[in-house]
């Protein structure tokens, strides 16, 4: 769809994201295990981007519709991810500060 | 395109800082908060990038998801956690595994690059979405471990199902985009054939393991349609995403080709200890 982006860029920029997340993760409390699944999990829905430039792009309904649908399985993950994580996250400060 | 860029480096920036935070105990709330606003803001970026092109079809499919999405989290037991998430995270990878095929469909993705970041896409996308659905189903005990699932047996058919769908995503690459489909279909197997002999004891290090996958049919999807932004976010969440993964292992004792490989701990519904 977008020819902007050469191979060799998309492929540093592969290699730089990855090398970045392979640090940013160190001493986890596993109290917070699940809250971090769940906070990483709902930005992997960031996937929603796609579906957005399918909707733009596609030349039938067909496919737009396909568009549509991914779009909403990604905003569930996003929006149900980031909330769930809240209530987790909410409920381990009362229990802290007790 | 490069009027837009601020905003998406912005987004980078404080995607990097929401994961970097979710570790610590003082800044988890605030940096998932973050996280939820960097998203906002990549959406943003590139709204106003390409406009509102399609915008019934935005709408219909923004309004279903976030509103389910909200339902959901909010509806949900506290005691569900990790099922919830097992959920959320395989609807990421049907996502990824749609847009994949959909865009196979479009005119322009016919060249080696595009057929290669579809397949593993399709691939990657299909096996987080079938097993991140048996993972919550066996934590919701929906579903026991079957006997057969047990055999040594299964490494062979798994083994088989990897070998097929790798011949027929090189057959994708070579141009026949029909085998698509058949590749979809095996990769939900694959899925399915890879979680379910696993013991419950040991689905959140599988939920995470599944989630680093969602995070690389992500960034495969972010080749697809060309977005550095989505490349960097999938990728970082697929390498954060297998630290954390191995960091579960070691608090629990367990290597991750005992997880994997070695079939169900016990008994094979055995609820979880302590998480979260």
């Amino acid at each position: 769809m977008n020819n902007a982006l050469s191979l060799n860029e998309a492929l540093w920029v592969l290699l730089l994201g990855s090398l970045l997340g392979l640090e940013l993760i160190g001493k986890v409390p596993p109290t917070l295990h699940t809250p971090l699944m769940s906070g990483a999990n709902a930005i992997s829905g960031i996937t929603l981007l796609a579906s957005i430039v399918l909707i733009a792009e596609a030349p039938t309904p067909l496919l737009q519709a396909m568009g549509a649908v991914s779009l909403a399985f990604a905003l569930f993950n996003v929006v149900g991810g980031f909330l769930v994580t809240d209530r987790m996250l909410a409920m381990f400060r009362r229990r802290n500060d007790q | 395109p490069l009027t837009h860029a601020p905003l998406d480096l912005a987004a980078v920036l404080l995607l990097a800082l929401g994961i970097k935070g979710l570790g610590k105990v003082r800044s988890a709330r605030a940096a998932n908060r973050l996280a939820a606003l960097a998203l906002a803001i990549a959406v943003l970026g590139l709204l106003l990038q390409q406009g509102l092109q399609g915008w019934p079809w935005l709408l219909a499919g923004a309004v279903a998801g976030s509103l389910l999405g909200v339902l959901v989290a909010q509806k949900a037991a506290m005691t569900a956690m990790p099922q919830l998430v097992a959920l959320f995270n395989g609807c990421g990878g049907m996502a990824s595994l749609l847009v994949a095929l959909a865009a196979a469909a479009l005119p322009t993705q016919t060249g080696l690059l595009a057929l290669v970041s579809i397949v593993v896409s399709v691939l990657v996308g299909g096996i987080t979405f079938s097993g991140s659905l048996v993972a919550m189903a066996k934590l919701q005990e929906w579903l026991q471990t079957p006997a057969w699932m047990l055999q040594p047996a299964r490494h062979w058919v798994n083994g088989l199902t990897a070998a097929s769908a790798l011949a027929l995503g090189w057959w994708v690459c070579s141009g026949h985009s029909i085998a698509l489909l058949p590749l979809a279909l095996l990769s939900l197997l694959l899925g399915v054939g890879l979680t379910l002999p696993i013991g419950g004891a040991d689905m959140p290090v599988v939920i995470s393991l599944l989630n680093s996958y969602s995070g690389v049919a992500a960034a495969a999807a972010g080749f697809v349609v060309g977005s550095e932004l989505l490349i960097v976010a999938g990728a970082m969440v697929g390498t954060a995403g297998l630290i954390l993964t191995q960091v579960m292992c070691n608090a629990m004792n367990r290597s991750l080709t005992s997880v994997l490989f070695g079939g169900a701990l016990g008994g094979a519904s055995a609820t979880s200890a302590d998480q979260g």
